[in-house]
C-alpha cells in the first residue's frame, strides 16, 4: 500500500510542476511585443453581383506581412486573416473573412500578396442588396495560437474604398 | 484486500472522519466548477475537443478553457457554440458577423473549422443560415494539449473511469492526514 501511495504523491507533484510551468511558458507571452510589418491596399473591385437574396463583392487587395517578429518559443503557429468591414443602413456592422492562411513557422511568416482574391468559402457578402457604392475598410489581424497557455489576436486597420456604383457583372 | 483490512480497524468516528474527507474533496470539485461558471459566464468553462476539424492549432483530446465576453463576436473568434437539436457543442471560427442596426445584440454569426473545406451552414439545422448569441457557449481563451485524452478513454472506455475511481476512493479513504 506504501508503494502505491508514494506513486499517488509522485503523480500529484508531477501535475502541481507541470501545471506551474505551464503557467509560467504563458506569462512569457505577455512580455513579448512585436513588431510586425503588416499594410494592404485596395487594388481594384473585380465585380459586384446581385445573387438570391444578397450583394456580393469580388476586392482585389494587396498584402505584404513580415510576421516573424510574432514567433516565439510558445507559438504553435498563427491563423492571419484579411477582414473586409462595412456598414449598411440594416446592420450596424458586417464583417466579413475574406482570405486567411495558417503559418507554421517563421520561415513562411513572409507573405507579398499582390493580388489576394476572395478565397473559397469566404465572400464579401450583404444581407441585402446595401452594397452599390458602399464604403468598406480593410483589416489585417492575426490570432497567436500558442503551444500552451493563452490565445491572443492582433487586428492592423487598413484604409478602405468605395463599392462600384452599379452592379458589375464581368 | 488490504485496505479493507485497514478500514475494519478503524472505529466509528474515524470511518465517518474518513467519510467526511471523501465529502469535502467531491463538494471542492463542484465549488471550484461552478465558480469557474460564475468567472467566465460560460455554462461549460473547460471543454475537451472532440474532432480534428481545427487541426493543425487543436487536436482530439486537447482542452480547450472558455470564456463569456460582454462584447459581441469578431471574425477569428474561436467559439463553441451548440445549435438546437445536437448534443456534442461544436469549436469552430467566426467567419462572418452581421450585428443589426438599432441592437447591438442582435448578431448573425457563420462559422468554419480551420481545417474543413467548406463553411459550417451544413452543420447547422436544416433551414438555418446563421448562428445567434444565444448558441454560443463561449470563446476560446486558453489551450492545453494532450491532457483532455484522459476523459475522452474514460468515455469510450467506462470500466475504466469506475476503476479509477474506485482506486483514488480507496486512497482517499485509507490514508491518515
Amino acid at each position: 500500500m506504501t508503494h502505491l501511495h508514494r506513486l499517488n504523491s509522485l503523480a500529484t507533484f508531477t501535475g502541481t510542476v507541470l501545471a506551474v510551468v505551464c503557467l509560467a511558458v504563458t506569462a512569457t507571452d505577455f512580455v513579448h511585443s512585436g513588431e510586425p510589418l503588416v499594410t494592404c491596399e485596395h487594388v481594384s473591385t473585380e465585380g459586384l453581383q446581385k445573387e438570391f437574396g444578397h450583394d456580393r463583392a469580388y476586392v482585389v487587395l494587396n498584402l505584404t506581412a513580415d510576421l516573424r517578429s510574432e514567433f516565439v518559443w510558445n507559438t504553435k503557429q498563427l491563423f492571419v486573416f484579411v477582414n473586409v468591414l462595412f456598414e449598411t443602413p440594416t446592420n450596424a456592422a458586417s464583417e466579413m473573412v475574406a482570405w486567411s492562411s495558417i503559418v507554421k513557422d517563421k520561415e513562411h511568416a513572409v507573405m507579398t500578396l499582390p493580388a489576394l482574391r476572395p478565397q473559397y468559402p469566404y465572400a464579401i457578402t450583404d444581407q441585402g442588396f446595401n452594397l452599390r457604392g458602399r464604403h468598406f475598410n480593410i483589416t489585417v489581424a492575426w490570432n497567436v495560437m500558442p503551444k500552451v497557455g493563452a490565445l491572443s489576436k492582433r487586428v492592423r486597420t487598413f484604409a478602405g474604398f468605395r463599392m462600384p456604383a452599379d452592379y458589375d457583372n464581368r | 484486500m488490504e485496505f479493507l483490512a485497514e478500514l475494519g480497524r478503524m472505529n466509528k468516528r474515524q470511518l465517518l472522519l474518513q467519510g467526511l474527507n471523501l465529502a469535502m474533496i467531491v463538494t471542492s470539485a463542484l465549488m471550484i466548477w461552478k465558480s469557474m461558471i460564475l468567472a467566465t459566464g460560460s455554462e461549460s468553462p473547460v471543454v475537451v475537443v472532440l474532432s480534428g476539424s481545427m487541426e493543425p492549432g487543436f487536436y482530439r483530446g486537447d482542452i480547450l478553457f472558455l470564456n463569456q465576453p460582454k462584447r459581441p463576436s469578431q471574425t477569428g473568434d474561436i467559439i463553441v457554440f451548440n445549435t438546437d437539436g445536437r448534443e456534442i457543442p461544436i469549436v469552430h471560427r467566426v467567419i462572418k458577423v452581421h450585428q443589426r442596426a438599432g441592437n447591438s445584440s442582435d448578431i448573425d454569426i457563420l462559422t468554419k473549422g480551420d481545417n474543413n473545406w467548406g463553411d459550417d451552414r451544413s452543420l447547422y439545422p436544416r433551414g438555418q443560415l446563421w448562428l445567434n448569441p444565444s448558441h454560443i457557449m463561449g470563446v476560446v481563451v486558453g489551450y492545453l494539449p494532450y491532457i483532455g485524452q484522459v476523459t475522452i478513454v474514460m468515455n469510450d472506455y467506462p470500466m475504466f473511469k469506475y476503476a479509477l475511481i474506485a482506486v483514488l476512493g480507496v486512497f482517499v479513504l485509507t490514508s491518515k492526514e
